[in-house]
């Protein structure tokens, strides 16, 4: 069945027709545009996908989005200003923890999450949150450093009105 | 990957969901979180016209301490499981077994509910639910009852569920006094793959002598599996004579089917293992 | 690099057909497989064809891990595992039949 629905993504509502058997994915990346929201396994087990829902990481390619409306969805574009990096995207690039990238969006929304969870994780607190992101360039050496780099840069920062 | 076509209802009560599944009958599915059966649905291993929405039902996530122990509502999530204060102090054991399932992710959006009721036979929460005579809520058409989880799975991806019967809540009585409880899970594949197999074990001592002894194991049997016939470790001492009549009846219940996880020669060994690791582990912890 | 390949890495066929074609069930290393600390050993053997002795870089260093991970379990317990990926079941299976026990084959191995 279509019907109408108004999605909050990024902190702007997108109002379109959609049909039950759509997924989030489908929606965010073949309709929407987003590209940073990626598909890979299909079945919630790689993380190329991840968005937050409300915060909390999910595998868009589950979700139907239908059922997603009233949530505030947050992509890897809604993340940074449009001019200047997160802090945790900077981290990835200064420790080079990307090779083909394919993975890093999905991997930088679950280290937001992380950090908005944990602001102060172990190795092994990141391993564990981490774990569902595969990366094929297996860049996860890099990437555990990264996630404390950016978390070093968070608590540095200075707080901003969000 | 892509879905056929299916229209999702949206009921706002219990009854109403009911009333739409009995309507229509084998054309419609609950759907919990959804992380089983969207996958099914992408694979075109399954089709229903029809979805039922649980989560549009207010109050079905609630967990909470009821004076016969703890109850956790259908839709609460793996993550609320895993997080909630009041089941990490009063049964750590399912914190635990609902923390270790596939990713954070999955564990966000998957419901209680979902897990149970699909009935997989390797899943990480039926065997503490089970040493822990856990049972579940069920409405349907005829009214409510509940089910004790021992006779819940029925076989493999099998359920007592009535067609157009909703599971509500699982309710975990208060654990005996001087109990412990462990799960122990193991993987042959990467570090968060399915499990070979699950060990849980809880032990009552009395006197430094077992009063009870319970088990259950998933992944070596179609179902998860409560092992029968343990009362004769009653008053005895947990010692290698007595964990080797523990184990004979764990081999005799058991029937492990070969997959990609380990052949049925290696889960028998590994059962055995794991069963010998929970015991020794909750004997030792008590002293 | 290559952990995934030496450890859980393969392809299963049954009749012909994939059995374990999905994420779900081929499962490659995730970031909690990883070794905590990682130690890197550049061992320079110019190549006798390369210009100035250049030879490609990156996958060549890759295929190491899995003979270091098979000495390494033949050092340990004396059983030497040759073909990949090395489960804890070949191992175990290995480990039974030097100890002269004869054990039930299994097609899905
Ligand atoms: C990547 C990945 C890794 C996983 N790893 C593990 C693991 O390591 N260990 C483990 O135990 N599990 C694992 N799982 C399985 C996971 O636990 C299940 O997918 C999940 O529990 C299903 O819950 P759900 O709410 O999403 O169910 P759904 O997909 O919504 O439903 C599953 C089935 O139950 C029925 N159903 C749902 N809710 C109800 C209800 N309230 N009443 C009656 N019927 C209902 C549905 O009709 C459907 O048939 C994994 C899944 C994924 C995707
Ligand atoms: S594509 Fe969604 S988790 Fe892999
Ligand atoms: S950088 Fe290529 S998959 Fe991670």
């Amino acid at each position: 069945m279509k019907r109408e629905i108004t999605l909050n993504i990024n902190d702007r509502d997108e109002t379109l027709v959609v049909d039950d058997a759509e997924t989030l994915l489908e929606v965010l990346r073949d309709r929407l545009k987003l590209w940073s929201v990626r598909e890979s396994c299909g079945v919630g087990a790689c993380g190329s996908c991840t968005v937050l829902l409300d915060g909390r990481p999910v595998s868009a390619c589950l979700l139907l989005a239908v059922r997603s409306t009233g949530r505030d969805i947050t992509t890897l574009e809604g993340l940074g200003d449009g001019q200047l990096l997160h802090p945790i995207q900077e981290a990835f690039v200064s420790e080079r923890a990307l090779q083909c990238a394919y993975c890093t969006p999905g991997f930088v929304l679950s280290v937001k999450a992380l950090l908005d969870e944990i602001p102060n994780p172990s190795d092994d607190e990141i391993r564990e949150y981490l774990s569902g992101n595969l990366c094929r360039c297996a860049g996860y050496a890099d990437i555990l450093r990264a996630v404390h780099l950016a978390r070093e840069k968070i608590s540095r920062a200075p707080v901003k009105p969000e | 990957m892509t879905i056929r076509s299916f229209e999702l209802l949206q009921p706002r009560s219990l009854p109403e969901a009911v009333e739409m599944l009995r309507e229509h009958g084998d054309d419609a599915r609950p759907l919990g979180g959804g992380t089983t059966l969207v996958i099914l649905m992408k694979q075109r291993a399954v089709h229903y016209p029809f979805l039922v929405d649980l989560q549009t039902i207010p109050g079905l996530n609630g967990i909470g301490q009821e004076s016969d122990g703890l109850r956790i509502g259908a839709l609460a999530s793996h993550r609320m499981v895993e997080l909630s204060p009041v089941v990490r102090r009063l049964l750590p054991v399912v914190a635990e077994a609902f923390g270790h399932i596939g990713n954070v992710r999955v564990r966000e959006t998957a419901s209680v509910g979902g897990n149970l009721a699909h009935a997989d036979y390797r899943l990480d929460p039926p065997p503490p639910l089970l040493v822990l005579g856990a049972d579940i809520g069920a409405v349907g058409p005829n009214g409510s009852r509940r089910i004790s989880l021992k006779n819940f799975f029925r076989g493999m991806y099998e359920t007592a569920l009535e067609p157009s019967e909703i599971l509500v809540d699982v309710k975990i009585p208060a654990p005996p006094a001087d109990s412990k409880a462990v799960y122990l899970r193991y993987s042959t594949l990467s570090a968060n793959d399915w499990p070979c197999l699950g060990v849980a074990a809880l032990l009552t001592k009395e006197n430094g002598r077992c009063k009870e002894l319970r088990l259950a194991l998933g992944g070596v049997a179609p179902t998860p599996l409560l092992i029968d016939g343990l009362e004769f470790t009653r008053d005895q001492s947990l010692d290698d004579g007595v964990v080797d009549k523990v184990l004979q009846k764990v081999e005799e219940q058991i029937s492990p089917s070969s997959d990609l996880r380990g052949s049925e020669w290696y889960k028998r060994r590994m059962a055995r293992l794991f069963v010998q690791k929970a015991i020794a582990q909750l004997n030792g912890d008590q002293g | 690099m290559h952990l995934g390949l030496t450890l859980f890495e393969e392809m299963v066929f049954e009749d012909g057909q994939l059995v374990n074609g999905s994420l779900l069930d081929y499962q490659v290393a995730t970031i909690k497989d990883m070794p905590r600390s990682f130690r890197s050993v550049v061992v320079e053997v110019p190549h006798a064809d390369g210009p100035f002795g250049a030879k490609g870089a990156g996958e060549t260093g890759a295929l190491t891990v899995a003979p270091a991970v098979a000495n390494a379990i033949e050092d340990a317990v004396g059983v030497r595992i040759r073909d990949l990926p090395i489960t804890p079941e070949k191992v175990l299976r290995a480990l039974a039949e030097k100890d002269g026990a004869t054990l039930p084959r299994d097609s899905s191995l």
